[in-house]
């Protein structure tokens, strides 16, 4: 059974997870670039430990013309990195966007030092695509950083989707 | 001690005995322990090896000990018998 359960954020658990983040200053870039949800073109989810309810996290999804959808996690508990919440959430969020019949594409940009997330986008078989270089500021190096785009599209996308339901599947029996 | 062997080495004590024997052939998709936070430790020390940073359009290549190994190679790390 999956371990982890995503739901539109509700206004309180997005101030919990600003308090959160308050408290930890490797996440205070992502305040500036959190843009409130529409529930039409862009969406929060929360991400929640399915045992203890505890909102760990909050995945973002931006749709932009044409038929494509970028996406972020933001992991703030600590505890939980390293444990592929990335690769569940953002598996079953892929899936829900290709089944919308919307959206043929799916995209992140991820800062180029940020090592562990290069991976699970790998790993969902994402493609480099390109690289953004100095196209923002990181509070942490207090410097430019540079960002990775990637792609996931046509056939390695219904692949992706295509294994996701599978290991659902699986999981479920 | 071979590029070969380096990243071998590399690869193995990143993702600690979960990922059994790593071989020439393995890879992030295919290892089991090569997690995000196994390829931060992975990348950290490819970075310390070489003394360098590596070029943002090579990050996402880095996925596999095949081009972990090419990328030392590249870099003049290691070859020395002495390592």
């Amino acid at each position: 059974m999956a371990k982890l359960v995503t739901r539109a954020l509700t206004v309180k658990e997005v101030s919990a997870s600003y308090a959160r983040t308050h408290r930890n200053p490797r996440f205070l870039k992502t305040l500036r670039r959190y843009r409130r949800a529409n529930q039409k073109t862009r969406f929060y989810h929360a991400i929640i430990d399915r045992q203890t309810g505890d909102v760990i996290g909050t995945h973002g999804s931006y749709y932009i013309p044409v038929r494509t959808m970028t996406v972020e996690v933001i992991l703030s508990d600590l505890a939980w990195w390293g444990k592929e919440v990335v690769a569940e959430v953002r598996g079953a969020l892929i899936v829900a966007y290709h089944d919308s019949g919307r959206v043929d594409q799916v995209t992140c940009n991820i800062n180029s030092r940020n090592f562990g997330s290069l991976i699970n986008a790998s790993k969902l078989g994402f493609e480099q695509v390109g690289v953004n270089y100095m196209s923002m500021f990181d509070e942490l190096e207090n410097g430019p950083a540079d960002y990775i785009t990637f792609s996931l599209r046509g056939e390695a996308l219904k692949k992706q989707v295509e294994a996701y339901k599978s290991e659902a599947a699986n999981d479920a029996h | 001690m071979t590029p070969i062997d380096r990243a071998l080495a590399i690869v193995t004590n990143a993702v600690g005995p979960r990922g059994g024997d790593v071989d020439i052939e393995a890879s992030a998709l295919t290892t089991r322990g090569w997690d995000s936070i196994a390829h931060v430790n992975i990348l950290m020390e490819i970075e310390r090896e070489t003394g360098t940073t590596v070029p943002a359009a090579m990050l996402a290549t880095l996925t596999s000990v095949a081009a972990i190994a090419a990328f030392l190679e590249k870099a003049g790390v290691p070859g020395s018998a002495a390592q």
